[in-house]
């Protein structure tokens, strides 16, 4: 089955009360959530807790999903829903720690593997960039934020995300190219290396 | 007989005249001017400030006010919102996305002859302010200690042309003051009312004041106050605290000792001890080098311990912390089985004995 | 050299795929004659590149326990199966004595607000702060000016 198919068929169970799918749904989904919640209210708890909130609103709400295929999409609407009622109840209001988003600590790295045995992280960012380029991205605005994380990390499409924002295509595309310049001159010292070694 | 009714006819123009040794006292003049927007309206442009945090808000407000309701339209550079109070609820406008919320705060009953219990007012001189000639005073704890608030009247309305309010440290922590103003102009009164374009985003629901008793069957736990209060204050009643999306019935015990507001929360504790409950970077209790593991999936360490039990990589998490917010102080602290939260313009000493003072079950 | 300065804004549009037609071959046409400017749309798409290259960020262990859980409520549960058990009238009376029940327990430790997870400190003191922004106007006595300074939000939501 290609993939939307068994996101498709995954959402069909759950919906009528299968937790197994459902949790199956969740270990595909909760990265790009966790993350997406992440670049908006900048702190790892609120960001754990948000994320919760969005998958348990979305069992309730699964009823109301008229297209299956549309699930990513929704299941971002729900959690873009999420942060701004917590950003404007105020509670939100929390110091971004730049270390904590780039994984820098005191400790030595911990051997991590993910739930589902998914492939091994290959390397290829060191940890000095995964910094560079969280703190290029906090000084966005939240919605180019949220544009470059949906496309660029997520990989979803300009209309996804459209449909996420409740904008036009021609707005995301233009936030994007926007966001893309921005970054590009906020980490130029990497962008310009010579040797094209990240 | 004559001339001893004359003379008490003179004495009482003496007494009502408002000379020098027969001045209404300062009370009187702080009472009244609670109630001025109720004798007369007021149109005016007032300059606010608020101390939180170590930083300044600041904004410019135009006020509105007649038959007892008010309206502030704020504006900075960045934001406009309006406040309207029309004797029962505070409306919150938000004129950009044209939502309005509605709170509906428990009106504490003002309780003058607490107030007048726990504090002086006293008359300080005169100023001029927006023009207008004015009533300085300044209100100060009968214990002593500096000012909590210094206000500065209209001499004419009785209206208060300036406010400045102290915390328990003698920090200035909010000031408005205004810069023009005019009385009696007529005021419409749709200023307070909810635009019918606006739609009504959220609506808290009224804070019933309960008994402690009843306050216990709704929470589901017995609430027994703090057995120590700062000096003057009493309680006001309890409520049920919300506190969103957090599921812990809170309980709140609202006390005052007639200006300053004291609340005293408490709940059952919840299951700490989980990595949730490790508090965040940056708190009091794990700022002692825990870290977070250099994840190359970006993880923290402490999350791999998996959820439950108390023992995790880190300090113990059932540490008191406090925040400072300048116009008031919070404290959480966790007894062995009632967490408490207290709120108010205390020291943190002040705050951490109330806290200790409620009884665990 | 000089029209670079025009097609200099267009760029991350070119890159981003937001251009297209006349609009599109025009900067592809400037880019064949301009160094400086393939330079920069390289920089521009090795941006991108970084950024897909960067990882998402696991959320911790513990979240689906935590809502499969939330998912799973007990107290639902329970009232479905008596439902089916004792027919439309009884389980009004089942209701009831959940709820007694639950006040009962409640004081040992045993109800579902027990498994509740605690707020972090600094969220709920902020929640206990903001809660009684209501009360803090309503006061007496209380500067009601600087009062709905707290009413705005941190953030320039607008």
């Amino acid at each position: 089955m290609s993939e939307e198919v068994q996101v498709q068929d995954l959402v069909l169970r759950a919906r009528s009360g299968d937790v197994t799918a459902f949790e199956r749904l969740y270990r595909r989904h909760q990265a790009g959530i966790y993350t997406f919640i992440l670049s908006q209210v900048r702190n790892r708890e609120t960001a754990a807790d948000l994320t919760q909130d969005t998958f348990v609103r979305a069992w309730e709400s699964l009823r109301r999903l008229r297209e299956p295929g549309a699930f990513r999409g929704w299941l971002h609407r729900i959690a873009s829903n999420l942060v701004r009622d917590q950003v404007k109840s105020g509670r939100a209001r929390l110091e971004i720690s730049q270390s904590a988003l780039a994984g820098d600590g005191d400790g030595p790295a911990p051997e991590l593997a993910r739930q589902d045995g998914g492939d091994p992280w290959d390397g290829s960012v060191s940890a000095d960039v995964r910094a560079a380029i969280w703190q290029a991205l906090d000084e966005l605005s939240p919605e180019h934020r949220a544009a470059v994380v949906m496309h660029h990390m997520e990989e979803m499409s300009v209309n996804e995300i459209a449909r996420v924002a409740g904008v036009r295509p021609g707005t995301i595309m233009s936030r994007l190219a926007r966001a893309r310049e921005a970054l590009r001159k906020r980490l130029a010292p990497i962008v310009e290396a010579e040797d094209g070694s990240v | 007989m004559r001339s001893s009714a004359i003379g008490s006819i003179l004495l009482a123009v003496f007494l009502y005249g408002g000379s020098a040794w027969a001045a209404p006292r300062a009370w009187e003049l702080v009472w009244r001017s609670e109630t001025a927007t109720e004798r007369t309206s007021v149109v005016g442009k007032a300059q606010t400030m608020l101390a939180e945090d170590g930083a300044e808000l600041s904004a410019t407000a135009t006020a509105s006010a007649a038959q007892g309701k008010t309206r502030f339209d704020y504006q900075t550079r960045r934001r406009q919102w309006s406040l309207i109070d029309d004797g029962r609820a505070l409306i919150e406008l938000d004129p950009r996305r044209k939502r309005a919320r509605m709170y509906e705060p428990p009106r504490l009953v003002a309780d003058r002859a607490l107030a007048e219990r726990n504090y002086v007012a006293s008359q300080t001189g005169k100023a001029v302010v927006a023009g207008r000639p004015a009533t300085a005073i300044a209100i100060t704890p009968r214990g002593g200690g500096p000012a909590v608030l210094k206000l500065w009247l209209d001499q004419e309305t009785g209206f208060a042309l300036k406010r400045e309010r102290y915390n328990v440290e003698g920090k200035l922590v909010s000031a408005t003051e205004y810069v023009e103003v005019v009385f009696g102009a007529p005021v419409s009164s749709d200023l307070f009312t909810v635009p019918s374009t606006y739609v009504i985003a959220h609506r808290a629901p009224p804070r019933d004041r309960l008994t402690l008793e009843q306050l216990g069957l709704r929470v589901g736990f017995h609430v027994g106050p703090p057995s120590y209060l700062p000096a003057g204050y009493v309680l006001v009643g309890g409520h049920e605290a919300q506190w969103g999306r957090w599921e812990l019935q809170t309980a709140e015990l609202r006390y005052t000792d007639g200006i300053r507001m004291l609340s005293a929360f408490e709940r059952r504790r919840g299951r700490e001890g989980s990595e949730r409950d490790r508090g965040r970077p940056g708190t009091e209790e794990d700022r002692g080098g825990r870290g977070h593991g250099r994840g190359r999936r970006g993880h923290s360490r402490d999350e791999r311990g998996g959820r439950g039990g108390g023992h995790g990589l880190g300090p113990p998490t059932q540490e008191t912390s406090f925040v400072d917010r300048g116009y008031e102080k919070a404290v959480r602290y966790f007894g062995p089985t009632v967490v408490v939260i207290v709120v108010g313009d205390l020291t943190q000493d002040e705050l951490l004995r109330v806290a200790r003072s409620v009884p665990q079950q | 050299m000089a029209q670079c300065e025009q097609f200099k804004n267009r760029l991350a549009g070119y890159v981003v795929g937001a251009l297209r037609g006349r609009a599109r071959s025009r900067v592809e046409e400037h880019l064949r004659d301009c160094a400086r400017c393939r330079a920069e749309v390289a920089a521009l798409e090795r941006t991108g590149a970084l950024l897909a290259a960067s990882p998402l960020l696991d959320a911790p262990d513990g979240n689906w326990d935590s809502i499969s859980r939330r998912i799973a409520q007990p107290a639902r549960t329970v009232t479905r199966r008596l439902r089916w058990a004792w027919g439309a009238a009884a389980s009004a009376v089942a209701i009831v004595l959940i709820i007694i029940a639950f006040f009962v327990a409640s004081p040992n430790g045993s109800g579902p607000t027990q498994l509740a997870m605690s707020p972090p400190a600094e969220e709920e003191m902020a929640a206990a702060i903001e809660g009684r922004i209501p009360a803090a106007w309503a006061a007496p006595l209380s500067d009601e000016a600087a009062v709905g300074l707290r009413f705005m939000s941190t953030e320039d939501g607008g």
